[in-house]
Protein backbone atom coordinates (compact mmCIF):
# COMPACT_ATOMS: atom_id res chain seq x y z
CA UNK A 1 0.00 0.00 0.00
CA UNK A 2 0.87 3.66 -0.46
CA UNK A 3 2.06 6.37 2.03
CA UNK A 4 -0.91 7.71 3.58
CA UNK A 5 -1.84 11.17 2.63
CA UNK A 6 -2.10 12.04 6.78
CA UNK A 7 -0.27 10.26 9.42
CA UNK A 8 -0.35 11.27 12.79
CA UNK A 9 2.22 9.35 15.01
CA UNK A 10 2.10 9.05 18.58
CA UNK A 11 0.46 12.76 19.42
CA UNK A 12 0.54 14.33 22.43
CA UNK A 13 -1.44 17.33 22.91
CA UNK A 14 -3.48 19.81 25.74
CA UNK A 15 -4.22 22.84 27.26
CA UNK A 16 -2.29 24.67 29.47
CA UNK A 17 -0.36 21.42 30.82
CA UNK A 18 -2.90 18.73 31.02
CA UNK A 19 -2.84 16.18 28.32
CA UNK A 20 -6.10 16.03 26.20
CA UNK A 21 -4.55 13.54 23.80
CA UNK A 22 -1.99 10.84 24.66
CA UNK A 23 -0.14 8.62 22.17
CA UNK A 24 -2.41 9.32 19.61
CA UNK A 25 -1.67 7.39 16.47
CA UNK A 26 -4.06 7.24 13.02
CA UNK A 27 -3.35 7.00 9.16
CA UNK A 28 -5.31 8.25 6.58
CA UNK A 29 -4.85 7.28 2.52
CA UNK A 30 -5.53 9.26 -0.18
CA UNK A 31 -9.60 8.83 -1.53
CA UNK A 32 -10.61 7.42 2.20
CA UNK A 33 -13.58 7.90 4.02
CA UNK A 34 -12.05 7.67 7.85
CA UNK A 35 -14.45 8.84 11.13
CA UNK A 36 -13.39 9.13 14.57
CA UNK A 37 -15.70 8.27 17.15
CA UNK A 38 -16.63 8.56 20.56
CA UNK A 39 -17.94 10.25 23.62
CA UNK A 40 -18.21 13.92 24.06
CA UNK A 41 -15.54 15.67 25.49
CA UNK A 42 -12.63 12.73 24.83
CA UNK A 43 -10.49 14.55 22.83
CA UNK A 44 -11.64 14.47 19.07
CA UNK A 45 -11.80 18.06 18.30
CA UNK A 46 -8.74 18.56 19.94
CA UNK A 47 -7.10 15.92 17.60
CA UNK A 48 -8.53 18.14 14.60
CA UNK A 49 -7.21 21.07 15.87
CA UNK A 50 -3.32 19.54 16.25
CA UNK A 51 -3.77 18.21 12.73
CA UNK A 52 -4.89 21.27 11.02
CA UNK A 53 -2.69 23.89 13.04
CA UNK A 54 -5.44 25.59 15.51
CA UNK A 55 -3.39 23.74 18.42
CA UNK A 56 0.26 22.92 18.79
CA UNK A 57 1.06 19.10 19.77
CA UNK A 58 2.80 18.56 22.87
CA UNK A 59 4.47 15.26 21.17
CA UNK A 60 4.70 13.12 18.42
CA UNK A 61 4.94 13.94 14.66
CA UNK A 62 2.41 14.33 12.13
CA UNK A 63 2.89 13.70 8.61
CA UNK A 64 1.04 15.16 5.22
CA UNK A 65 1.34 14.35 1.71
CA UNK A 66 4.93 13.01 2.81
CA UNK A 67 6.35 16.42 4.37
CA UNK A 68 7.06 16.47 8.32
CA UNK A 69 3.99 19.48 8.91
CA UNK A 70 4.30 18.49 12.65
CA UNK A 71 4.25 22.37 14.43
CA UNK A 72 2.76 24.60 10.89
CA UNK A 73 0.05 26.96 11.78
CA UNK A 74 -3.25 26.30 10.32
CA UNK A 75 -2.76 28.99 7.55
CA UNK A 76 0.23 26.92 6.55
CA UNK A 77 -1.59 24.17 6.75
CA UNK A 78 -4.27 25.33 4.75
CA UNK A 79 -2.20 26.41 2.07
CA UNK A 80 -1.09 22.96 2.31
CA UNK A 81 -4.53 21.72 0.85
CA UNK A 82 -5.29 20.52 4.58
CA UNK A 83 -9.45 21.61 5.21
CA UNK A 84 -11.20 21.70 8.26
CA UNK A 85 -14.91 22.38 8.82
CA UNK A 86 -14.77 23.24 12.24
CA UNK A 87 -17.76 22.55 14.99
CA UNK A 88 -20.12 24.84 15.50
CA UNK A 89 -19.51 26.14 12.04
CA UNK A 90 -17.55 29.23 13.16
CA UNK A 91 -18.48 31.56 10.03
CA UNK A 92 -17.81 34.86 9.07
CA UNK A 93 -21.64 35.72 10.59
CA UNK A 94 -21.53 39.61 9.31
CA UNK A 95 -20.77 38.76 5.64
CA UNK A 96 -22.84 36.97 3.09
CA UNK A 97 -23.43 33.31 2.41
CA UNK A 98 -21.75 34.04 -0.89
CA UNK A 99 -18.67 36.01 0.66
CA UNK A 100 -18.66 33.06 3.11
CA UNK A 101 -17.79 30.67 0.15
CA UNK A 102 -15.61 32.76 -1.46
CA UNK A 103 -13.03 33.00 1.72
CA UNK A 104 -13.42 29.04 1.63
CA UNK A 105 -11.26 29.61 -1.84
CA UNK A 106 -8.99 32.51 -0.13
CA UNK A 107 -5.86 30.78 -0.94
CA UNK A 108 -7.14 30.80 -4.54
CA UNK A 109 -6.70 33.29 -7.30
CA UNK A 110 -7.47 31.24 -10.80
CA UNK A 111 -11.12 32.71 -10.90
CA UNK A 112 -12.38 30.17 -13.24
CA UNK A 113 -11.21 27.47 -10.40
CA UNK A 114 -13.03 29.49 -7.64
CA UNK A 115 -16.48 29.55 -10.34
CA UNK A 116 -16.09 25.77 -11.00
CA UNK A 117 -15.68 24.90 -7.12
CA UNK A 118 -18.68 27.56 -6.77
CA UNK A 119 -20.75 25.80 -9.59
CA UNK A 120 -20.15 22.24 -7.64
CA UNK A 121 -21.09 23.52 -4.19
CA UNK A 122 -24.21 24.99 -5.35
CA UNK A 123 -24.72 20.89 -7.14
CA UNK A 124 -24.59 19.61 -3.80
CA UNK A 125 -25.66 22.61 -1.15
CA UNK A 126 -28.76 23.94 -3.86
CA UNK A 127 -29.88 25.67 -0.50
CA UNK A 128 -26.65 28.00 -0.89
CA UNK A 129 -27.83 29.14 -4.46
CA UNK A 130 -31.22 30.64 -3.02
CA UNK A 131 -29.52 32.15 -0.02
CA UNK A 132 -26.02 34.13 -1.71
CA UNK A 133 -27.07 37.45 -0.37
CA UNK A 134 -28.22 36.74 2.81
CA UNK A 135 -25.74 37.67 6.51
CA UNK A 136 -24.97 34.04 8.02
CA UNK A 137 -26.16 35.26 11.36
CA UNK A 138 -29.96 35.49 9.71
CA UNK A 139 -29.49 31.90 8.46
CA UNK A 140 -31.07 28.60 10.06
CA UNK A 141 -28.70 26.06 12.41
CA UNK A 142 -29.35 23.71 9.13
CA UNK A 143 -28.29 26.28 6.28
CA UNK A 144 -25.34 27.60 8.64
CA UNK A 145 -24.03 23.97 8.58
CA UNK A 146 -24.56 23.78 4.95
CA UNK A 147 -22.37 27.00 4.58
CA UNK A 148 -19.75 26.03 6.92
CA UNK A 149 -19.34 22.26 4.67
CA UNK A 150 -19.74 24.49 1.37
CA UNK A 151 -16.69 26.65 2.54
CA UNK A 152 -14.58 24.18 3.42
CA UNK A 153 -15.24 22.16 0.27
CA UNK A 154 -14.46 26.08 -2.26
CA UNK A 155 -10.81 25.31 -0.37
CA UNK A 156 -10.78 22.34 -2.69
CA UNK A 157 -8.40 20.69 -0.62
CA UNK A 158 -6.50 17.51 -0.81
CA UNK A 159 -8.04 16.60 2.73
CA UNK A 160 -11.07 17.54 3.86
CA UNK A 161 -12.03 16.94 7.63
CA UNK A 162 -15.50 18.02 9.32
CA UNK A 163 -16.61 17.82 12.84
CA UNK A 164 -19.33 16.59 14.29
CA UNK A 165 -21.58 17.96 11.20
CA UNK A 166 -24.50 16.66 12.65
CA UNK A 167 -24.73 18.48 15.71
CA UNK A 168 -27.23 20.05 17.30
CA UNK A 169 -29.63 19.16 14.02
CA UNK A 170 -32.56 18.12 13.94
CA UNK A 171 -32.87 14.41 12.42
CA UNK A 172 -34.40 15.63 8.97
CA UNK A 173 -31.39 17.97 8.41
CA UNK A 174 -29.25 15.25 9.70
CA UNK A 175 -29.76 13.36 6.75
CA UNK A 176 -29.67 15.72 4.32
CA UNK A 177 -26.02 16.36 5.57
CA UNK A 178 -25.43 12.51 5.35
CA UNK A 179 -26.57 12.47 1.85
CA UNK A 180 -23.88 15.30 1.23
CA UNK A 181 -21.41 13.36 3.02
CA UNK A 182 -21.74 10.30 0.87
CA UNK A 183 -21.55 12.40 -2.06
CA UNK A 184 -18.43 13.73 -1.43
CA UNK A 185 -17.55 10.41 -0.71
CA UNK A 186 -18.39 8.72 -3.56
CA UNK A 187 -16.62 11.46 -5.56
CA UNK A 188 -13.38 9.92 -4.37
CA UNK A 189 -12.74 12.70 -2.08
CA UNK A 190 -10.48 12.43 1.19
CA UNK A 191 -12.16 12.77 4.37
CA UNK A 192 -11.53 12.57 8.25
CA UNK A 193 -15.15 12.68 10.05
CA UNK A 194 -15.06 13.31 13.59
CA UNK A 195 -18.84 11.73 15.14
CA UNK A 196 -20.30 10.69 18.10
CA UNK A 197 -22.85 9.22 16.52
CA UNK A 198 -21.08 5.73 15.62
CA UNK A 199 -23.54 3.87 13.94
CA UNK A 200 -23.77 6.43 11.43
CA UNK A 201 -20.46 6.79 11.05
CA UNK A 202 -19.93 3.13 10.55
CA UNK A 203 -22.04 2.96 7.70
CA UNK A 204 -20.03 5.30 5.00
CA UNK A 205 -16.48 4.55 7.09
CA UNK A 206 -13.14 2.46 4.49
CA UNK A 207 -11.91 2.80 8.37
CA UNK A 208 -13.08 3.88 11.89
CA UNK A 209 -10.92 5.08 14.98
CA UNK A 210 -12.69 4.94 18.52
CA UNK A 211 -11.55 7.53 20.87
CA UNK A 212 -11.61 7.43 24.10
CA UNK A 213 -10.83 9.17 26.97
CA UNK A 214 -7.63 10.95 24.76
CA UNK A 215 -6.41 7.74 23.73
CA UNK A 216 -7.06 5.46 20.60
CA UNK A 217 -9.07 2.84 22.28
CA UNK A 218 -10.29 0.43 19.13
CA UNK A 219 -9.55 0.90 15.32
CA UNK A 220 -11.42 -0.81 12.25
CA UNK A 221 -13.64 -0.71 9.37
CA UNK A 222 -17.10 -0.07 9.42
CA UNK A 223 -18.07 -3.50 9.18
CA UNK A 224 -16.02 -4.97 11.86
CA UNK A 225 -17.14 -1.94 13.71
CA UNK A 226 -20.94 -2.88 12.92
CA UNK A 227 -19.79 -6.77 13.73
CA UNK A 228 -19.45 -5.97 17.56
CA UNK A 229 -21.99 -4.51 18.87
CA UNK A 230 -20.05 -4.83 22.70
CA UNK A 231 -17.66 -1.59 21.45
CA UNK A 232 -20.41 0.56 20.83
CA UNK A 233 -21.57 -0.33 24.49
CA UNK A 234 -19.13 -0.23 26.36
CA UNK A 235 -17.73 2.96 24.93
CA UNK A 236 -20.42 4.93 23.87
CA UNK A 237 -23.00 3.64 26.87
CA UNK A 238 -25.49 2.53 24.26
CA UNK B 1 -32.52 80.43 6.89
CA UNK B 2 -28.46 81.18 6.36
CA UNK B 3 -28.39 80.13 10.46
CA UNK B 4 -29.35 76.47 9.45
CA UNK B 5 -26.91 76.46 6.48
CA UNK B 6 -24.35 77.72 8.59
CA UNK B 7 -25.03 75.11 11.26
CA UNK B 8 -25.47 72.30 8.81
CA UNK B 9 -21.98 73.07 6.97
CA UNK B 10 -20.36 73.44 9.82
CA UNK B 11 -21.58 70.29 11.40
CA UNK B 12 -20.92 68.90 8.24
CA UNK B 13 -17.19 69.69 7.88
CA UNK B 14 -16.98 68.55 11.62
CA UNK B 15 -18.20 65.23 11.15
CA UNK B 16 -16.51 64.48 8.37
CA UNK B 17 -13.18 65.29 10.13
CA UNK B 18 -14.38 63.00 12.90
CA UNK B 19 -15.54 60.21 10.79
CA UNK B 20 -11.64 60.16 9.66
CA UNK B 21 -10.57 59.92 12.44
CA UNK B 22 -12.84 57.53 13.89
CA UNK B 23 -13.04 54.70 11.36
CA UNK B 24 -9.57 54.08 11.36
CA UNK B 25 -9.58 53.70 15.43
CA UNK B 26 -12.86 51.30 14.70
CA UNK B 27 -11.44 49.23 12.06
CA UNK B 28 -8.06 48.45 14.91
CA UNK B 29 -10.80 48.09 17.30
CA UNK B 30 -12.84 45.59 15.69
CA UNK B 31 -10.17 43.23 14.05
CA UNK B 32 -7.57 43.34 17.40
CA UNK B 33 -9.69 44.63 19.78
CA UNK B 34 -7.17 47.18 20.51
CA UNK B 35 -7.99 50.67 21.21
CA UNK B 36 -5.34 52.65 20.11
CA UNK B 37 -4.29 55.33 22.02
CA UNK B 38 -1.64 56.27 20.38
CA UNK B 39 -3.97 57.43 17.43
CA UNK B 40 -4.17 61.08 18.23
CA UNK B 41 -0.15 61.25 18.25
CA UNK B 42 0.03 59.45 14.70
CA UNK B 43 -2.52 62.08 13.82
CA UNK B 44 -0.06 65.07 14.95
CA UNK B 45 2.15 63.62 13.29
CA UNK B 46 0.52 63.62 9.96
CA UNK B 47 -0.10 67.23 10.24
CA UNK B 48 3.39 68.33 10.84
CA UNK B 49 4.39 65.55 8.44
CA UNK B 50 2.47 67.98 5.56
CA UNK B 51 3.87 71.10 7.34
CA UNK B 52 7.62 69.89 7.28
CA UNK B 53 7.35 68.84 3.66
CA UNK B 54 5.56 72.11 2.38
CA UNK B 55 7.17 74.34 4.29
CA UNK B 56 10.31 73.29 4.96
CA UNK B 57 11.19 71.57 1.58
CA UNK B 58 8.98 73.66 -0.27
CA UNK B 59 7.50 70.87 -2.21
CA UNK B 60 3.92 70.79 -3.59
CA UNK B 61 0.79 70.01 -1.63
CA UNK B 62 0.28 66.53 -3.08
CA UNK B 63 4.16 65.50 -1.53
CA UNK B 64 2.57 66.80 1.73
CA UNK B 65 -0.39 64.86 1.98
CA UNK B 66 1.48 61.80 0.71
CA UNK B 67 3.88 62.49 3.52
CA UNK B 68 0.91 62.33 6.07
CA UNK B 69 -0.07 58.69 4.73
CA UNK B 70 3.26 57.69 4.50
CA UNK B 71 4.34 58.99 7.65
CA UNK B 72 1.01 57.66 9.62
CA UNK B 73 1.18 54.38 8.04
CA UNK B 74 4.59 54.04 8.96
CA UNK B 75 3.76 54.94 12.77
CA UNK B 76 1.15 51.74 12.44
CA UNK B 77 3.51 49.42 11.24
CA UNK B 78 6.25 50.44 13.83
CA UNK B 79 2.98 49.75 16.60
CA UNK B 80 2.68 46.91 15.15
CA UNK B 81 5.77 45.40 15.20
CA UNK B 82 7.24 46.78 18.63
CA UNK B 83 4.35 46.32 20.22
CA UNK B 84 1.33 44.39 18.89
CA UNK B 85 3.05 41.63 17.73
CA UNK B 86 5.03 40.91 20.60
CA UNK B 87 2.16 41.33 23.16
CA UNK B 88 -0.93 39.71 21.01
CA UNK B 89 -0.41 36.03 22.61
CA UNK B 90 0.01 37.08 26.50
CA UNK B 91 -3.04 37.38 28.57
CA UNK B 92 -4.75 40.56 28.82
CA UNK B 93 -4.10 42.14 25.48
CA UNK B 94 -6.64 44.57 25.65
CA UNK B 95 -5.38 46.01 28.58
CA UNK B 96 -2.01 45.90 28.04
CA UNK B 97 -2.08 47.02 24.77
CA UNK B 98 -4.37 49.86 26.01
CA UNK B 99 -1.63 51.04 28.28
CA UNK B 100 1.10 50.53 25.64
CA UNK B 101 -0.46 52.68 22.92
CA UNK B 102 -0.85 55.00 26.17
CA UNK B 103 2.95 55.50 26.87
CA UNK B 104 3.90 55.17 23.16
CA UNK B 105 1.35 57.81 22.47
CA UNK B 106 2.85 60.21 25.04
CA UNK B 107 6.38 59.69 23.45
CA UNK B 108 5.26 60.38 20.12
CA UNK B 109 3.86 63.82 21.48
CA UNK B 110 7.04 64.73 23.01
CA UNK B 111 8.79 64.09 19.84
CA UNK B 112 6.61 66.48 18.15
CA UNK B 113 7.40 69.05 20.92
CA UNK B 114 11.27 68.36 20.47
CA UNK B 115 11.82 68.57 17.11
CA UNK B 116 8.65 71.45 15.92
CA UNK B 117 8.73 73.27 19.13
CA UNK B 118 5.62 74.05 21.54
CA UNK B 119 4.39 77.07 19.37
CA UNK B 120 1.34 76.37 17.02
CA UNK B 121 2.01 76.91 13.56
CA UNK B 122 -0.15 77.11 10.75
CA UNK B 123 -1.08 74.32 7.99
CA UNK B 124 0.08 75.58 4.70
CA UNK B 125 -2.04 72.61 3.40
CA UNK B 126 -5.06 74.63 3.21
CA UNK B 127 -7.22 76.44 0.93
CA UNK B 128 -8.84 80.27 1.15
CA UNK B 129 -11.75 81.87 0.19
CA UNK B 130 -15.62 80.98 0.09
CA UNK B 131 -18.27 79.96 -1.82
CA UNK B 132 -21.57 81.47 -1.35
CA UNK B 133 -24.29 78.89 -0.90
CA UNK B 134 -27.74 80.71 -0.18
CA UNK B 135 -26.26 83.76 0.63
CA UNK B 136 -24.24 81.91 3.01
CA UNK B 137 -19.98 81.99 2.56
CA UNK B 138 -18.59 79.10 3.56
CA UNK B 139 -14.87 78.72 3.31
CA UNK B 140 -13.55 76.76 0.87
CA UNK B 141 -11.60 74.42 3.29
CA UNK B 142 -14.53 73.17 4.85
CA UNK B 143 -15.84 72.31 1.57
CA UNK B 144 -12.94 70.61 0.67
CA UNK B 145 -12.61 68.67 4.16
CA UNK B 146 -16.05 67.54 3.83
CA UNK B 147 -15.19 66.12 -0.32
CA UNK B 148 -11.93 64.22 1.49
CA UNK B 149 -13.48 62.76 4.33
CA UNK B 150 -16.56 61.43 1.87
CA UNK B 151 -14.27 60.35 -0.56
CA UNK B 152 -11.76 58.52 2.39
CA UNK B 153 -15.19 56.75 3.71
CA UNK B 154 -15.88 55.50 0.13
CA UNK B 155 -12.47 54.29 -0.58
CA UNK B 156 -12.13 52.04 2.95
CA UNK B 157 -16.21 50.88 2.41
CA UNK B 158 -14.62 49.84 -1.10
CA UNK B 159 -11.50 48.22 0.55
CA UNK B 160 -13.10 46.44 2.96
CA UNK B 161 -16.11 44.51 0.98
CA UNK B 162 -14.58 44.70 -2.73
CA UNK B 163 -10.64 43.74 -2.51
CA UNK B 164 -9.24 40.58 -1.25
CA UNK B 165 -7.37 42.41 1.73
CA UNK B 166 -11.05 43.91 2.75
CA UNK B 167 -12.63 40.57 2.74
CA UNK B 168 -9.87 39.21 5.08
CA UNK B 169 -9.54 41.94 7.21
CA UNK B 170 -13.52 41.27 7.58
CA UNK B 171 -13.44 38.06 8.45
CA UNK B 172 -10.33 38.01 10.72
CA UNK B 173 -12.26 40.78 12.67
CA UNK B 174 -15.46 38.26 13.02
CA UNK B 175 -13.72 35.03 13.23
CA UNK B 176 -10.21 34.99 13.89
CA UNK B 177 -9.87 30.83 13.96
CA UNK B 178 -12.21 30.47 11.14
CA UNK B 179 -9.86 33.10 8.86
CA UNK B 180 -6.68 31.13 10.02
CA UNK B 181 -8.40 28.44 8.61
CA UNK B 182 -8.85 29.88 5.35
CA UNK B 183 -5.26 30.20 4.97
CA UNK B 184 -5.39 34.08 6.11
CA UNK B 185 -2.09 34.96 7.88
CA UNK B 186 -3.69 36.92 10.92
CA UNK B 187 -0.77 38.83 12.06
CA UNK B 188 -0.19 39.91 8.26
CA UNK B 189 -3.63 41.22 8.19
CA UNK B 190 -3.06 42.86 11.67
CA UNK B 191 0.05 44.82 10.36
CA UNK B 192 -2.18 46.01 7.24
CA UNK B 193 -5.01 46.82 9.84
CA UNK B 194 -2.22 49.18 11.26
CA UNK B 195 -0.75 50.44 9.01
CA UNK B 196 -4.45 51.61 7.14
CA UNK B 197 -5.75 52.68 10.33
CA UNK B 198 -2.43 55.30 10.67
CA UNK B 199 -2.79 56.10 6.83
CA UNK B 200 -6.02 57.20 7.95
CA UNK B 201 -5.08 59.63 11.12
CA UNK B 202 -2.13 61.13 8.87
CA UNK B 203 -4.69 62.54 6.73
CA UNK B 204 -7.12 63.20 9.26
CA UNK B 205 -4.05 65.53 10.95
CA UNK B 206 -4.09 67.51 7.81
CA UNK B 207 -7.79 68.14 8.23
CA UNK B 208 -7.76 69.00 12.26
CA UNK B 209 -4.93 71.08 11.89
CA UNK B 210 -6.23 73.18 8.48
CA UNK B 211 -9.13 74.10 10.66
CA UNK B 212 -7.18 75.07 13.81
CA UNK B 213 -3.16 75.37 13.88
CA UNK B 214 -0.57 72.77 14.54
CA UNK B 215 0.52 71.97 17.87
CA UNK B 216 2.15 68.86 19.63
CA UNK B 217 -1.18 68.93 21.59
CA UNK B 218 -3.66 68.89 18.79
CA UNK B 219 -4.39 64.66 18.39
CA UNK B 220 -6.38 64.91 21.48
CA UNK B 221 -9.21 66.55 20.86
CA UNK B 222 -9.81 64.93 17.50
CA UNK B 223 -8.80 61.35 19.30
CA UNK B 224 -11.10 62.50 21.95
CA UNK B 225 -13.87 62.89 19.60
CA UNK B 226 -13.17 59.89 17.70
CA UNK B 227 -13.16 57.61 21.08
CA UNK B 228 -16.77 59.25 21.46
CA UNK B 229 -17.71 58.19 18.17
CA UNK B 230 -16.79 54.70 18.29
CA UNK B 231 -18.23 54.62 21.67
CA UNK B 232 -21.45 56.20 20.28
CA UNK B 233 -22.04 53.62 17.16
CA UNK B 234 -20.62 50.59 19.06
CA UNK B 235 -17.03 49.55 19.43
CA UNK B 236 -15.34 48.49 16.59
CA UNK B 237 -17.98 48.93 13.83
CA UNK B 238 -16.67 50.98 10.66
CA UNK B 239 -20.12 51.72 9.18
CA UNK B 240 -21.92 52.99 12.44
CA UNK B 241 -18.34 54.95 13.12
CA UNK B 242 -18.97 56.62 9.62
CA UNK B 243 -22.64 57.58 10.55
CA UNK B 244 -21.94 58.39 13.95
CA UNK B 245 -19.01 60.48 13.30
CA UNK B 246 -21.72 62.87 10.59
CA UNK B 247 -24.54 62.95 13.25
CA UNK B 248 -22.12 63.93 16.42
CA UNK B 249 -20.59 66.74 14.30
CA UNK B 250 -24.01 68.19 13.24
CA UNK B 251 -24.99 67.90 17.45
CA UNK B 252 -21.78 69.39 18.00
CA UNK B 253 -22.35 72.37 15.69
CA UNK B 254 -25.87 72.96 16.49
CA UNK B 255 -25.10 72.49 19.98
CA UNK B 256 -22.28 75.31 19.85
CA UNK B 257 -25.17 77.26 17.96
CA UNK B 258 -28.07 77.08 20.43
CA UNK B 259 -26.18 77.05 23.77
CA UNK B 260 -22.76 78.57 22.97
CA UNK B 261 -19.13 76.98 21.69
CA UNK B 262 -18.41 75.74 25.34
CA UNK B 263 -20.79 73.85 25.42
CA UNK B 264 -20.42 71.62 22.35
CA UNK B 265 -18.30 68.85 24.13
CA UNK B 266 -20.29 68.76 27.22
CA UNK B 267 -23.41 68.36 25.31
CA UNK B 268 -21.84 65.24 23.18
CA UNK B 269 -20.78 63.95 26.58
CA UNK B 270 -24.59 63.88 27.60
CA UNK B 271 -25.37 62.74 24.54
CA UNK B 272 -22.92 59.32 24.98
CA UNK B 273 -24.03 58.87 28.73
CA UNK B 274 -27.84 59.02 27.81
CA UNK B 275 -27.15 56.73 24.46
CA UNK B 276 -25.08 54.05 26.51
CA UNK B 277 -28.00 54.26 29.28
CA UNK B 278 -30.49 53.66 26.29
CA UNK B 279 -27.93 51.13 24.22
CA UNK B 280 -25.19 49.75 26.22
CA UNK B 281 -23.04 48.22 23.51
CA UNK B 282 -23.86 51.76 21.29
CA UNK B 283 -25.78 52.78 18.74
CA UNK B 284 -24.79 49.95 16.15
CA UNK B 285 -23.13 47.36 18.29
CA UNK B 286 -23.70 43.63 18.66
CA UNK B 287 -25.66 42.73 21.96
CA UNK B 288 -21.94 41.23 22.62
CA UNK B 289 -18.81 43.03 21.57
CA UNK B 290 -17.00 40.58 19.69
CA UNK B 291 -13.53 39.42 20.05
CA UNK B 292 -12.25 38.92 17.14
Amino acid sequence: MSDPLLSVCQVFAGYTGRDVLRDISLDVHEGAFVSVIGPNGHGKSTLLKCISGLLRTGGGSIRFSGDDVTGLAAPAMAARGLVHVPQGDMLFADMTVQENLMMGAYLTSDRAVIRRRLDEVHAILPRLADRRQQLARTLSGGERRMVAIGRGLMAGGRLTMFDEPSLGLAPVIIDQIYDVMTRLRESGRTIVLVEENAMRAARQSDRMYLLDNGAMAWQGNGEEFLARPEVIRSYLGG
Amino acid sequence: MEVIVQVIASGLTLGAMYAVAAVGLALVYGALGMLNIAHGAILTFGGYAAFYVITSLGLPMVAGVAAAVVVGALLGLAIYVVLVHGMLSAPAFETNIFIATFGIGMALENVVLKLFGAYPAAQPLAFDGAVAVFDVFIPVRNIVILVAGILLMVATAWLLTRTQTGNAIRATAQNRAAAELMGVRVRWIYAQVLAISGALAGVSGIMVSSLTNLSPTMGGDPMLKAFIVCVVAGLGNVYGAMIAAIALGLVESTAQYLLGVRFGLATLLVLVILTLIWRPHGLFGRTQVQRL
